[in-house]
């Protein structure tokens, strides 16, 4: 699934590590979700976007 | 799982370490003390390959020491998910391993495997194909992820 987390990750100056704190995740699982390799759990996808001052709607594509 | 938790589990883990490694070492100096004329190259090759294996579960415990330390999850969603897709893909593929040992013994007959080496050899089969699994999935991905 495509996503805009990068752009999202890079607006708010936050590195992958600081992402993956924020939401309680292991870094390989914020790179693979950057790639669009991995699809994450709707609770997951709701605290990237509540951490990135988003919704889950403008940082997923679905396709 | 919090961290309280985690650095539970992971003294836990360092006990049940700590307990394999001594006892291997008594194991291996009592059969050296007492034994040592018996031993063949099959037994110094299981006691290496046990070696082996407690020292890259050191490597890990140190690695994951590491991670507690800094605050970082040992496990995640995506960790758990490879880890079960890993088991069930490992099982899948072990159905045939046994089979192919199977069919081994079938064709080379002259072999002769002896059923303790058969069950080992699935056994490593297994563990080896887990291992390859899971770090096939970790590196790639997978669209079931």
């Amino acid at each position: 699934m495509k996503n805009n987390i990068k752009q999202y990750r890079a607006k708010f100056n936050l590195t992958q590590e600081d992402l993956a704190s924020k939401v309680g995740v292991r870094r390989e699982t914020i790179v693979f979700l950057e790639q669009g390799k991995y699809n994450p759990s709707l609770e997951l996808a709701y605290k990237i976007a509540k951490a990135l001052k988003s919704n889950i709607d403008e940082l997923f594509i679905f396709n | 799982m919090s961290q309280k938790d985690e650095k539970k589990q992971f003294k836990v883990m360092l006990g049940l370490f700590a307990s394999l490694l001594i006892g291997l070492v008594v194991f291996v100096t009592v059969m050296f003390i007492y034994k040592a004329g018996e031993m063949n190259v099959y037994s110094i090759m299981s006691v290496a390959i046990a070696l082996l294996i407690l020292i890259f579960a050191l490597y890990v415990v140190i690695k994951r020491k590491k991670e507690i330390d800094k605050g970082i999850p040992q496990h995640d969603e995506r960790s758990k998910k490879i880890m079960n897709l890993a088991a069930s893909r490992a099982f899948y593929i072990s159905l045939y391993w046994f089979l192919a040992i199977m069919w081994f013994d079938i064709l080379f007959e002259k072999m002769q495997l002896e059923t303790n080496s058969v069950v080992g050899l699935g056994i490593a089969g297994m563990a080896i194909i887990w291992v390859i699994c899971q770090f096939w999935y970790n590196k790639f991905g997978d669209k079931h992820l």
